[in-house]
């Protein structure tokens, strides 16, 4: 979406306007779904988040200042939200720290409901084998969510490194990890 | 390439596209982060469900919607309540003495009562004498013009019905009026 019309369309959205608020969910609402579909490995889950995070934008929209790109602005509230509910789901479940990574590190739909809905599995058979979601999992907490936002947010480093407050360099070793891992899956299944 | 911090600091800034100088190996490492996201990207890609975007406007929607009718209540209601309140501050400052002072029950005094119960009836009696004095002159004119007796009895006959209403009581001022029926 083009510069102008965002900024048009923020104005509306702000004024009240139900088809500004729309033609976002429109322009977003696949990536931010992918984003939560990918972090939370649930359906479910995910159009609960999308429907959250549209909440959240009608409530803080007032309060965007457009200087950076809106996009990465929405995907911070979107990564702020799941962390949360990680957070709060892993504290019903169990004590484990959301700061711990690998082993253990279950995702929200399996802290939720033990593992993925009956849905979810058909469609995760659908797509590789499902390995690229196991592989997904295998991953620590923040490399996987650095790997989503840089590809569903299109995020900057400098943009991810503000969300998780560390150095651009660490974001890209990360990232540059995970996806090194996730490649060598995806080139075993071909 | 065994990268440094140093070398994903550099990286990461010429890919968020900084003007940043990089070696062949940094290079060699940029090239390759971008290689694995386009494949790794490709495969990420998850398709809604149908209708979840639907839904998830009507949810926007309906957050929106009592927003927007709480904001016309109080849009509305705002200058309502600023008339009402210069509507109060107005009649404060233009009433005689303000609403706080009483206001006086209406008093009249005896000889009022009385003025009013000895002027009434006397006035009633002045319309009857001045309708039946307009008789009298239409009864006056015609024995002009036509000079019959006739018409003379009966102007005497009236003026004696005056007489006795002015002068008499209105017992007796009643039947008399029957009696203008009788032949003269």
């Amino acid at each position: 979406m083009e510069s102008q019309q965002l900024r048009a369309i923020i104005a509306s959205a702000r004024a009240g306007d139900e088809e500004a608020y729309r033609q976002l969910l429109a322009a977003y609402g696949r990536r931010l779904y992918g984003y939560f579909y990918r972090a939370t490995r649930s359906h479910h889950e995910a159009e609960d988040l999308l429907g959250e995070v549209m909440l959240r934008l009608v409530r803080r929209l007032g309060d965007y200042q457009h200087r950076g790109r809106f996009e990465s602005w929405l995907f911070s509230i979107a990564a702020n939200l799941v962390r949360d509910r990680i957070r709060r789901a892993r504290a019903r479940a169990s004590p484990m720290s959301l700061e711990s990574g690998g082993d253990g590190d279950a995702s929200l739909g399996e802290s939720l409901d033990g593992g993925a809905e009956p849905a979810d599995r058909a469609l995760l058979a659908g797509e590789a084998s499902g390995l690229l979601a196991e592989a997904l999992e295998q991953l620590d907490e923040r490399s996987r969510h650095m790997v989503l936002l840089r590809h569903f947010g299109e995020m900057s480093f400098k943009e991810i490194a503000e969300v998780f407050q560390c150095p651009v360099g660490t974001v890209l070793a990360k990232v540059h990890r995970a996806l090194k891992s996730l490649r060598a899956i995806l080139e075993r299944e071909q | 390439m065994n990268a440094t911090n140093e070398d994903y600091e550099l990286v990461a800034r010429y890919l968020d596209g900084e003007e940043v100088t990089l070696t062949a190996a940094q290079l060699a490492l940029a090239e390759e982060v971008v290689s694995d996201g386009r494949q790794v990207g490709r495969a990420l890609e998850v398709p809604s469900p149908a209708g979840t975007l639907h839904r998830v406007h009507g949810r926007m929607v309906r957050h929106l919607r009592p927003a927007s009718r709480l904001w016309r209540r109080v849009r509305w209601a705002a200058p309502v309540a600023a008339a009402a309140a210069a509507a109060v501050i107005l009649a404060l400052v233009l009433l005689p003495g303000g609403p706080a002072r009483p206001v006086p029950e209406p008093t009249i005094a005896a000889a009022d009562y009385v003025d009013h119960f000895t002027r009434s009836p006397t006035q009633e009696l002045d319309l009857r004498v001045d309708l039946l004095a307009e008789e009298l002159a239409v009864y006056h004119v015609r024995l002009a013009l036509n000079g019959s007796w006739e018409f003379e009895t009966a102007v005497a006959g009236v003026e004696e019905e005056m007489e006795d209403l002015l002068l008499g009581d209105e017992a007796d001022a009643a039947p008399m009026l029957e009696t203008w029926e009788e032949p003269l």
